[in-house]
């Protein structure tokens, strides 16, 4: 974020929401159970970040986004990469793959809960589930885009299959698999909170539904604030340390759509 | 350097069931060490001849025999219409690219400056955009770094598929003298296609004008180079190519 100017406008509305909320509860507004104060919220965040309450719900959360995407890139990518290289493979798992996108992870809850209880495997296979697609079908496309014509350049220098799938298949297909993976990384974040507001014992997602059941809305406010502030930094740190191996886009306006 | 002998060469495509003959019965001898220059109009079938000679196409009936060649297929080089760069690595590296071998795998720094690579960017004036990636450079130049590629492979025959069609006159004119340098310097056997009659003049010492996928007319040039486009001899030989092709 070297572009001051750019930091400056992104922090105006964020900023002009504040004053409206802080104005409203200090003018007293509304109702400040339903909406607490920053005052109060702030005291909160303190209490329970001494407590450390903050802290083990988020790192749960945290881990288990990371390790499902780790599960969720260790079969998607090669998955993507295979059916990239393979077309023939194509008509045996397109309708499967199709209608599994389109169940969202959240509705397997209650079988996953049923099957393996509210440990952390379901919490893992819901994120791999949100994750995978994502991953999957951007890897898939940037394979099969690869452009023939440098295939032939490489072709035309005597390259074995497996130095052309290395030397440029890999390296054309690289933004799109980055893209993919930015955009796994926020879908496992949405749909892990889900699952735990359903079913779990820990997790910044858990931490609201027990902070609502306790009517400390200042606590649920703090949950979901928690939520933005880490998937924005999460992303940032993603895009910034993975711009590195794409040095040829530098510059070039990429199409990153948001998690 | 290798020469080559076309006997009824000849390559048919099907495209939505009907049958399409794009290069038919072309016998042809192309001389090891010379500069050939095919030229004919859009469609005429010079690029499919060209990348039968480079493998990327397999022929549909008669013969490619190499000549001078010690092994069984010689090492062919190819310049296609565009620069085709790969847009990941920097001007060193996609020289470096054609370096590459297929038979072990490469090494892990493979794109480091080899000799070679170090003088083919001297050679081509490319020293001082190394480093720039293809989205930086000019057409001309990213023409020029895809010449380097395949003058790094060191083939046996060059072959170049209009490789100046995109580009402005002023940068064609320059490229074109570069080539003929490098042709008097290194002696590679180079097969060039156009449809630019004033280019192939500049160029060639033997043109083989192309019409409907036959050679229909093989035309020596005779002219030492470098050559005025508007010299009596040149224009002579102009009017004789316009005529193969079928007048203006």
């Amino acid at each position: 974020m070297a572009n001051y100017s750019a930091l400056i406008k992104g922090f105006l509305i964020p900023v002009a929401v504040f004053v409206f909320w802080f104005a409203g509860s200090f003018f007293s507004v509304w109702n400040s159970y339903l909406i607490p104060s920053p005052a109060d919220v702030v005291g909160a965040l303190s209490q329970i970040t001494a407590e450390g309450t903050l802290l083990k719900h988020l790192s749960i959360s945290i881990y288990r986004v990371f390790s499902g995407f780790f599960v969720a890139l260790l079969l998607a990518l090669p998955l993507g990469v295979l059916l990239g290289m393979f077309r023939q493979l194509t008509p045996y798992l397109d309708i499967s793959l199709e209608a599994l996108r389109h169940i969202p992870p959240l509705a397997t809850v209650p079988i996953l809960i049923l099957w393996f209880g509210i440990g952390e495997l379901p919490k893992l296979m819901i994120v791999v589930m949100a994750t995978f697609f994502p991953i999957f079908f951007n890897t898939l496309h940037g394979v099969t885009r690869c452009d023939v014509k440098w295939i032939e350049v490489a072709k035309s220098f005597g390259m074995n299959p497996r130095n052309i799938f290395r030397f440029v298949v890999l390296p054309a297909s690289l933004p799109a698999m980055l893209v993919g993976m930015r955009l796994g990384l926020g879908y496992s974040w949405r749909a892990l909170i889900g699952a735990e507001l359903i079913a779990a014992s820990s997790g910044i997602g858990y931490m609201i539904l027990d902070a609502e059941q306790l009517s400390r809305p200042d606590i649920v406010f703090i949950g979901i604030l928690t939520i933005g502030v880490m998937g924005t930094m999460i992303d940032w740190i993603f895009f910034g340390l993975t711009q590195k191996l794409i040095p040829w886009k530098l510059g070039e306006e990429t199409d990153y759509g948001r998690g | 350097m290798v020469g080559v002998r076309l006997k009824q060469l000849t390559k048919q495509y099907s495209i939505a069931g009907k049958s399409f003959i794009a290069v038919d019965n072309v016998n042809a001898s192309i001389k090891s060490g010379s500069f050939t220059v095919i030229v004919g109009k859009s469609g005429c079938g010079k690029t499919t001849l060209l990348r039968l000679l480079s493998g990327l196409e397999q022929k549909s009936a008669g013969e490619i025999d190499w000549l001078n060649c010690q092994n069984q297929s010689p090492k062919v080089g190819i310049v296609f219409q565009e620069p085709r760069l790969m847009p990941w690595l920097t001007v060193q590296e996609n020289i470096a690219f054609s370096l590459i071998k297929s038979k072990q795998p490469a090494p892990s720094s493979e794109y480091d400056s080899i000799d070679w690579v170090e003088s083919t960017l001297a050679l081509l004036g490319l020293t001082p955009f190394r480093d720039a990636y293809p989205n930086q450079l000019s057409g001309g130049m990213a023409q020029r770094v895809s010449l380097g590629r395949t003058l790094c492979y060191n083939p046996d025959l060059i072959l170049m598929d209009e490789p100046f069609g995109a580009l402005d006159y002023f940068t064609r004119k320059r490229l074109q003298l570069e080539i003929v340098d490098l042709f008097l310097n290194q002696r590679k056997t180079i097969i060039f296609v156009t449809h630019d009659v004033t280019e192939a003049l500049q160029l060639a010492q033997n043109i083989l004008v192309m019409d409907s996928g036959r050679i229909v007319r093989e035309i020596p040039v005779d002219i030492p180079y470098p050559r005025q486009s508007a010299a009596a001899d040149v224009l002579l030989l102009q009017q004789e190519i316009l005529a193969a092709l079928g007048g203006l």
